[in-house]
């Protein structure tokens, strides 16, 4: 019995999926975002033709964090560690190393 | 690893750098590669790189100017300043920026603050000149400077000083289309970081000095020849680095 129930409810679930027309136009909106050219092969390249994943924080993503200076705004990245260092006054606000992401 | 416009940045005191050093008001955006890039940037890009790309003129063919300043608690002070030019062969890119703080305590039943009051400047211009569309010369350079209170209690006796950071960067590259699928790229840069710091006592005697010194210079020449879809890139290049510290 419950196992008919729950092929009643997959059949349920597909139900609507299937009834969809195959041709029907994607009605979400879309931007299309002209391709970013990067540095990090330290040659100018696409950046869907990079070998690796690279993270890019844009110039007004920062202005939108209302940040001063690096350190804060590394700090709100994933993936990367900075370590505050208040040293005895020596340094005033933070040092950093990175780790990389497991 | 951090780079400014693909640049090393030094002056890593025990092993940490200090990213208050950079501004983030001129920067254009900021590539982070997490994982090793050593092959790339050499043993220091181990757990990854940091690029921080800054501004340049915008192609429109007059000045432009912009300022920013912000108060903040704490007696925090930003002010920035940038001059823009973009006509004919000459591109040009001044940015200026002072920052300065009274310090801060996290404990405050401490005598000293956590943080002591100081002040930074970091002037930046970047210049490009292209006579023509197969040659640039670029001229990019940075200078910064922090000056901080130091004070300590030793004894029950209050020694003072300061702490001052001074930082120069400085990058001379050259682009040249020798043919349609040919590009050469002669690339020179020097930087040099220095800090400075001595406690004395009431009578001005000289209690405790710490100082670091390092200059690093970088030529390279690369070629970039395209065959089709691949690109070859190859290049010969030098490192010439002279750090020291004292007491360490």
């Amino acid at each position: 019995m419950r196992f008919l129930a729950l092929g009643g409810l997959v059949l349920a679930l597909l139900g609507p999926l299937n009834a969809q027309p195959q041709s029907r136009p994607d009605t979400l909106p879309s931007i299309d975002l002209p391709d970013i050219v990067i540095t990090g092969t330290r040659t100018v390249r696409d950046r869907m033709a990079l070998p690796v994943p690279v993270t890019v924080v844009s110039g007004q993503a920062i202005q939108r964090t209302g940040l001063s200076r690096l350190n804060e705004v590394l700090q709100e990245q994933t993936g990367l560690l900075t370590v505050p260092d208040f040293g005895g006054g020596k340094v005033y606000n933070c040092k950093a190393w990175m780790r990389p992401t497991p | 690893m951090i780079l400014i416009d693909g640049q090393p940045m030094v002056g890593r005191q025990a092993g940490t750098l200090d990213l208050s050093r950079l501004t983030v008001h001129n920067i254009e955006r900021i590539e982070i590669i997490k994982g090793a890039s050593s092959s790339l940037y050499g043993s220091e890009a181990l757990a990854g790189v940091v690029n921080i790309i800054t501004r340049e003129a915008e192609k429109d063919g007059k000045w432009q100017g912009q300022a920013g300043y912000r108060l903040a608690s704490f007696g925090t002070h930003d002010a920035s300043a940038t001059l823009q030019y973009n006509k004919g062969i000459v591109s040009l890119d001044v940015f200026a920026n002072y920052f300065a703080s009274r310090g801060y305590s996290l404990a405050e039943a401490a005598r000293l603050p956590t943080v002591e009051p100081f002040h930074n400047f970091t002037f930046q211009p970047k210049i490009k000149i292209s006579p023509s569309e197969k040659l640039s010369l670029m001229i990019h350079s940075r200078f910064y400077g922090q000056d901080q209170d130091y004070r300590a209690f030793i004894n029950e006796a209050l020694f003072a000083g300061k702490s001052l950071s001074r930082e120069w960067n400085q990058t001379l590259l050259v682009r040249q289309t020798l043919r349609k699928n040919w590009k050469m790229e002669y690339d020179l840069y020097a930087t040099h970081y220095r800090f400075d710091e001595g406690l004395r006592d009431a009578g001005q005697v000289l209690f405790e000095e710490n100082l670091y010194r390092q200059w690093f210079y970088r030529p390279e020449i690369r070629t970039h020849y395209k065959m089709g879809h691949n690109t070859l890139t190859a290049g010969v290049g030098m490192n010439y680095e002279n750090p020291a510290a004292y007491p360490f």
